[in-house]
């Protein structure tokens, strides 16, 4: 079985994460139910007569998927595989709202035409030209998760040598600011904005100078509170591991964080713990951040500054084991290492 | 204003080509293929337009190759077909 | 295997319409829309709450109508393939949709601030909700996920679980589709100009445009350990996914796409071309899908096998329509029998391709199925007789 490299990532989110050299993360505006990613002039990535109908996920996830392929040194990749939570929901608002405004009728289709939940993964492929492998996952939390896996699986089945993996969300005028006041109404405390962004990652089967390895990705519909730990380490055993160096988890400050705190509070309570969607806000494929915010600390050897950290550990990160899960279900463990 | 003014500000409007100016369309340029670069997904909507705008329905999306042609043409069909 | 569409309530209510050629395309009838007398559909004839009851659902759920034809056709896959027990085996569940909660959003969403009827169905609108729902009604814990590559999306979802099997991560996998019919979608390819006021009549020269329908189908996947001395329906020999990457929507005129999914689904089931008995082509009877869809079949066959779309029994199923097919594909291997192409009279003059007009006995050991979607996503699946 082939050996599944991860070697680039690129991450487009609230913060300055785009191709910088040096991750800082200043706190995230909490007084709005959503927070914007930082756009970047897409008229520099994107030819005009493709970009105006372009919905901010398309415009986000066709940028980032160009850096993460130069970065990774692939030209056309042999499978491109996305993760959307809510799919274009810009998009699909707008025609719904033409729908109900105009009773069905004069109705024209370019909104219906990118409401499409492959609208991101079929725009690079066109603007590539590449006719191969395409597939898009749309599961709520496990959305980017699922593509991971199928990639990995491709490069360790030997279908493809190399895939191009995104995860892509996109806020629009209306469900992003629901869905913040129906979660709000479940308990008073303060809640992460809604927001977005779009991560992008190079796979390969073969090694890099910056290459990190992705060693297990697994999706879980249901998990008992109390077997989360158990589960993690059998993880880490199948691997080869007794331990890890760090450990980044999808705390959201709700009733929920205590699915992390059961997996922190035994075997890994001496472990470093890292939480990170206090600074990028929430979600459903927002778990892609943390992939890249783990590949920038096995590389340079560093957390970035501004994250919420615990039993910070001065040594060298050679193992990192993420964690997420969505109102206790769709749980999702992915292990990266060094190579 | 004359009709081809008015239809170049619509289209560019509709179509949301951002970077084109009312200026850079000539009445006789073709407006899909090789002239300003349009293909089907404008076409249906342009046919929306004519319905919309100037009470021209049209069935057959294929109609719409030759009305749509260039501005000229365009408008010349409008003039004569119009309802509104 | 599990399904309801317009032709019936059960895999065995598709045999009888099948055999009998007995189309499933009406006039709507469970929701008001602009269009209903310009346009046919493959409606199914139950409604929300007949749906509810059959699954025993308490009356303040929040399933849409999406989670509960998922839910009805797992259920008789689960019967079907003798599971009772989803813990013995490792279980996994990939479905398939595009409008995720969308009748259900379509409905509530100038009220979803004001109102608590509507308020409940804010978190059902994101296309994982219905699968979610499925897992959770069947006590599915393992890998659960979805896919949504327009009309492909069950294809490839059927894909992912054959790749999930071979390489060990799952013993058993219930892959399909869920799709009901809508006001969003309705109004999308109505807006396309793509929707015929006629009972569809694919690979036909004057062919209007599709009939959408709606279905939910699936189908279980198992390996050799978990099958145990359970009869085989059928093989999953080959599949093959790659990308038209011509246009948003259109079809490459020479269907780039659909020949290379096919000839990778070939590849992988080390079959040759002549060995494929019967195609159940995509044929949505849109004039772009069949006349793109012919010239890459006309590419790849040089001796083109029996083939039809059976879009007129059941109309478009969108996400669904790779399951659906799917299954048709194992009843035509077990009734050793091609069911046929309804309506059609002329072949399309450049291409002259003829489908299989009537129901015909035939030797079938491989069947080729095609689903083709907008973003050029273009899937095959290959099949076979156990």
């Amino acid at each position: 079985m082939k050996t599944c490299y991860i070697n680039s990532a690129v991450s487009i989110s609230t913060q300055d994460t785009f191709d910088v050299e040096k991750l800082v993360f200043k706190p995230l505006d909490y007084s709005n139910s959503t927070v914007k990613a930082k756009y970047l002039e897409f008229k520099k990535f994107i030819s005009p007569i493709a970009l105006r109908r372009m919905s901010s996920a398309v415009k986000m996830g066709v940028t980032a998927s160009q850096l993460a392929l130069s970065k990774a040194e692939i030209e056309v990749p042999d499978a491109i595989l996305t993760g959307t939570g809510m799919g274009c929901i810009d998009a699909t608002e707008t025609f719904l709202e033409a729908i109900i405004a105009n009773n069905e009728d004069y109705l024209t289709p370019t909104a219906f035409i990118q409401s499409t939940h492959n609208t991101v993964g079929a725009q690079i492929a066109l603007g590539l030209k590449c006719k191969s492998y395409n597939n898009t996952y749309v599961n709520g939390a496990v959305s980017f998760e699922s593509a991971l896996l199928d990639a990995k699986l491709c490069i360790e089945l030997d279908e493809d040598n190399s895939i191009l993996v995104g995860g892509i969300d996109e806020i629009g005028a209306t469900f992003s600011d629901l869905q913040y006041k129906n979660e709000l109404k479940d308990d008073s405390e303060i809640r992460l904005p809604k927001s977005e962004g779009a991560h992008f990652f190079g796979l390969s089967n073969i090694k890099k100078e910056n290459s990190i390895c992705l060693k297990s990705v697994e999706v879980l519909h249901h998990l008992k509170i109390n077997s989360i730990e158990t589960h993690a380490i059998s993880i880490l055993k199948k691997c080869g591991l007794d331990e890890v160096d760090a450990i980044i988890t999808g705390h959201k400050n709700d009733e929920f964080d205590v699915y992390y705190e059961s997996l922190l509070e035994n075997t890994f309570q001496n472990t470093t713990q890292i939480a990170y969607k206090d600074v990028v806000g929430d979600y459903f494929t927002v778990s892609g951040f943390a992939v890249f915010l783990a590949q920038y600390m096995l590389i340079n050897q560093t957390i970035p500054e501004g994250l919420t950290v615990k039993q910070n550990k001065a040594k060298p990160f050679k193992t990192i084991l993420l964690y997420n899960q969505e109102q206790g279900q769709n749980h999702s463990f992915i292990l990266i290492s060094t190579c | 204003m004359s009709l081809q003014l008015e239809l170049k500000e619509k289209i560019i409007e509709l179509l949301n080509l951002e970077d084109i100016a009312v200026e850079d369309i000539d009445n006789s340029d073709a407006l899909f293929g090789d002239g300003l670069g349009l293909d089907s997904i404008d076409a249906l909507e342009l046919i929306v337009m004519l319905d919309k705008d100037y009470g021209i329905k049209l069935t057959n999306p294929n109609d719409g190759k030759a009305i749509f042609q260039s501005i000229d043409v365009l408008a010349n069909y409008i003039k004569t077909h119009r309802t509104k | 295997m599990g399904i309801i569409s317009a032709i019936g309530h059960t895999v065995e209510d598709h045999r009888t319409s099948l055999m009998a050629s007995k189309s499933g395309i009406s006039t709507i009838s469970n929701f008001k829309t602009a269009h209903a007398n310009s346009i046919k559909v493959g409606e199914i004839k139950k409604t929300n709450l007949e749906l509810s009851k059959a699954l025993n659902l308490p009356e303040n759920h929040n399933y849409t109508r999406t989670a509960l034809l998922g839910c009805i056709a797992v259920k008789e896959a689960l019967a079907q393939a003798n599971i009772s027990d989803v813990f013995n085996y490792k279980t996994g569940l990939i479905s398939a949709t595009t409008v995720g909660g969308m009748d259900k959003s379509e409905l509530h969403f100038p009220d979803f601030n004001s109102s608590k009827n509507a308020e409940k169905y804010i978190s059902s609108h994101h296309a994982g909700d219905s699968s979610n729902k499925i897992a959770n009604y069947f006590n599915i814990t393992e890998f659960v996920t979805t896919i949504s590559t327009a009309c492909s999306s069950a294809t490839n979802a059927i894909m992912l679980g054959a790749r999930l099997i071979r390489s060990g991560q799952l013993d058993r996998v219930i892959v399909g589709g869920t799709d009901p019919l809508c006001k969003f979608t309705i109004n999308g390819f109505k807006s396309l100009m793509i929707l015929s006021d006629e009972i569809c009549a694919p690979f036909d020269a004057n062919r209007k445009g599709l009939n959408l329908g709606e279905a939910g189908a699936f189908l279980i996947l198992e390996s050799e350990r978990a099958r145990q001395d359970k009869p085989v329906l059928a093989y999953v020999s080959g599949y093959g996914n790659a990308n038209d990457a011509f246009h948003q929507t259109a079809s490459s005129e020479n269907g780039d796409g659909a020949f290379l999914a096919m000839q990778k689904a070939l590849k992988l089931a080390k079959l040759q071309p002549e060995h494929i008995d019967y195609i159940n082509a995509h044929g949505t009877a849109t004039v772009n899908n069949d006349s793109s869809e012919s010239a890459a079949i006309k590419r790849l066959f040089t001796q083109v096998p029996k083939f039809s779309s059976t879009k007129a029994f059941t109309g478009h199923t969108l996400a669904t329509a790779g399951a659906v097919e799917a299954i048709i594909s194992i009843l035509a291997i077990q009734e050793q029998a091609v069911f046929p192409n309804l309506n059609f009279k002329n072949p399309i003059p450049e291409l002259g391709l003829i489908p299989e007009t009537k129901l015909v006995s035939a030797k079938i050991n491989h069947v080729l199925s095609n689903s083709f979607g907008f973003g050029g996503n273009c899937s095959t699946l290959i099949l076979s007789k156990a």
